[in-house]
């Protein structure tokens, strides 16, 4: 009863906080694109979205790795790739349209929060629960949050505002799927075997913490110094 | 059990720590509501100036009046106006635009269409580099009070920013009818002189410079930009009286200082110019100052401490353009002066990455264009930097520097014609350009 009792708190917490009514940030224009054919506006995010994840996205590739360390089924890391594609899509779009705004000085703190609590997840749940899709889901929408407001700083032409934000998160999906790919030809796979369980429990334990340390240092930061 | 007693405690102390964040936030939002800003010492000489004492009598008594009557519109307006004046003179835009810009949105808070807070945030909103809200702003304004020459001024700026030229000059034509007076002939001055009529830009700025007050901060620096002029047609005695009037008029002006520098590095009187620099760098902050002490230095043989600086230029334009990301008040896009900073330090790659933000943000904009083709220039794709130094030409501006990177860039595309006529002009007029674009300049001019 008390655990429903924490996850419901999860489910409206975040919700209620993505609809904190803050001053209006307009999103900045990028009139050089908007005079530019679709391809060229198409490939110009999809390098974006790419970058985004690899190399400069460390905290979402932290966040990716630490998703995809219990996952011993290429089902469950789908369904999780997919519940956080669908969220932060979701609030990239609301957030490039003015409709959700929440400023970096209360995401970029919780990005670094959701990282920690995954990677705590990972360290004393050895196997996926059914809720984690649903918290990813609402990871996602934070995450979706700190996508944008480093779109926000490049701007969106507004005739091709749907080709732009389309584009960026396939580019952002391509980074993603590069880093699941990597995880598990050079992790998941090679450790999956009967006799390498207790060799992949180390690994999943030691990168775990370390991602949650780091993940420690960032949310200091950014609560306290940034 | 255990762990399921360990994963409650973690969602707890999850959603407690989401909690803080929200809370701290919240907190910090509303301390920043009743904060009250006051006016910050000056240093050095600018505390000597007489004007400061009267400065300081003014913000006090308006501080008063708010602090009696926190709705004050009339007050809460008159100190972002002191606090909009102060930061130009002595370079703190950080602090003296946040401040001034919580009061402008108190007033606007109370009542959204008051005239005097709009043109007042669009004015900050330029000064940061904003020039789309800042033109938005402005058109607000203008839309409630259409017989204000200061909007139209404001209105003249965002458009010229944006590189909507002839909607500036219907603008300015609007402002000179209204009040033809210092700001409204400086205007003007500066549309002639992207136009290429120099002649015309000089005679303008001097009006403005008979319509304004000797000593006033906005006559001294029409004073410098007439100085300017003179730079550029090559009369660089006749800039030296200038700076020099400027001084006798406004003592330890830091932009006439500046100026002085420009010429002393002309003549190659490098000591000289680098405590001018200096000088002017401790009077008044501004970005511009120390990209100059790094060129002075690097002449002078002092290439560590040019590089020093040069370093330190770009971490600080960063840090401003980061605080944009963080808070719309007080950030200042610095793209196009980041650009030329990594040019200084060899850095092209970083250099097109800042002037392409710059482009993205007007594209219009001839000294956008203009640095979008420099970077791509200095990264050796001679084709792109073409197209973009074509579009920086189009309003058949003379200034010097623009033409010698446009001979360059039609050297290096094969327009031997273009080239030549473009570094010819320049060189036979001898115009105060930096020096190594003249020494590269000269040397192409030759192998045509």
């Amino acid at each position: 009863m008390r655990r429903l009792r924490a996850r419901y708190m999860l489910f409206f917490l975040l919700p209620a906080f993505l609809m904190l009514s803050l001053s209006g940030l307009a999103h900045t224009i990028n009139y050089a694109l908007e005079e530019a054919p679709r391809g060229q506006v198409f490939w110009y995010y999809f390098k974006l979205g790419v970058q985004h994840i690899l190399p400069f996205g460390v905290d979402h590739i932290l966040f990716i790795v630490a998703l995809c360390l219990p996952g011993n089924t290429g089902k469950a890391i789908f369904w999780q790739a997919t519940a956080f594609t669908i969220a932060h899509s979701i609030t990239l779009v609301l957030s490039m349209k003015n409709i959700v705004m929440v400023p970096a000085a209360l995401v970029e703190p919780i990005i670094a929060l959701s990282i920690l609590f995954v990677a705590i997840e990972n360290i004393f749940f050895s196997r996926l629960k059914p809720w984690r899709v649903g918290i990813v889901f609402l990871f996602g929408l934070i995450h979706g949050m700190g996508f944008a407001s480093s779109l926000n700083e490049i701007g969106l032409p507004r005739n091709r505002f749907f080709t732009s934000i389309f584009s960026f998160n396939v580019g952002v999906e391509l980074g993603q799927l590069t880093i699941i790919a990597s995880m598990l030809a050079f992790i998941l796979l090679p450790l999956q075997r009967q006799a390498m369980l207790k060799q992949k429990q180390w690994v999943t334990y030691s990168l775990s913490l370390l991602i949650g340390l780091v993940a420690v240092y960032w949310t200091v930061e950014r609560v306290f110094f940034l | 059990m255990k762990k399921k007693a360990v994963y409650i405690t973690t969602v707890l102390l999850f959603v407690v720590a989401i909690l803080f964040v929200v809370i701290k936030y919240k907190k910090e939002v509303l301390r920043e509501e009743y904060a009250t800003y006051e006016l910050l010492p000056r240093q050095g000489v600018l505390a000597q100036q007489e004007e400061w004492n009267v400065v300081k009598t003014n913000a006090a008594t308006l501080l008063d009046k708010i602090k009696a009557n926190p709705a004050d519109k009339k007050s809460l307006l008159a100190l972002s106006g002191i606090f909009i004046q102060e930061a130009r003179v002595t370079g703190n835009h950080l602090y003296y635009d946040k401040a001034a810009m919580k009061y402008i949105n108190k007033v606007l808070k109370a009542d959204t269409n008051h005239f005097e807070a709009l043109t007042l945030k669009a004015l900050i909103q330029l000064s940061q580099h904003h020039f789309t809200e800042g033109l938005a702003t402005a058109q607000r304004a203008r839309i409630i009070n259409p017989y204000n020459a200061f909007v139209y001024g404001i209105l003249v700026d965002a458009h010229v920013e944006m590189g909507n030229y002839d909607s500036a000059i219907v603008n300015a034509s609007h402002m000179i009818d209204i009040r033809p007076d210092i700001r409204s002939y400086a205007r003007i001055s500066y549309l002639r002189e992207i136009h290429g009529d120099y002649a015309g830009a000089i005679a303008a700025m001097k009006l403005a410079i008979q319509a304004g007050i000797a000593g006033d901060e906005t006559t001294a620096w029409s004073r410098v930009q007439l100085g300017h002029l003179y730079e550029n047609v090559g009369d660089i005695e006749g800039a030296a009286i200038q700076y020099k009037r400027t001084l006798e008029e406004r003592p330890s002006y830091a932009y006439a200082l500046a100026g002085l520098a420009r010429i002393a590095t002309v003549k190659e009187n490098y000591d000289t110019a680098i405590t001018c620099y200096l000088q002017a760098d401790k009077i008044t902050r501004d970005f511009s100052f120390k990209e100059a002490l790094t060129e002075v230095y690097e002449l002078a043989g002092q290439k560590n401490k040019a590089s020093e600086i040069a370093v330190a230029l770009i971490e600080t334009m960063s840090c401003n353009a980061e605080a944009a990301v963080g808070d719309e008040n007080i950030g200042h896009y610095s793209d196009r002066e980041l650009a030329y900073a990594y040019l200084n330090v060899n850095n092209e790659k970083k250099a097109l990455e800042h002037a392409l933000l710059e482009y993205n943000r007007r594209p219009n904009n001839i000294d956008a264009n203009e640095t979008l083709a420099w970077a791509y220039y200095c990264n050796g794709d001679y084709e792109k930097a073409l197209i973009f130094i074509k579009k920086a030409l189009r309003t058949n501006s003379k200034n010097p520097t623009l033409l010698c990177r446009a001979g360059l860039i039609y050297a290096k595309c094969g327009n031997k014609t273009a080239a030549k006529d473009a570094l010819q002009y320049v060189l036979n007029t001898n115009a105060n350009i930096a020096k190594a674009l003249k020494t590269e300049s000269i040397g192409i001019i030759q192998s045509l």
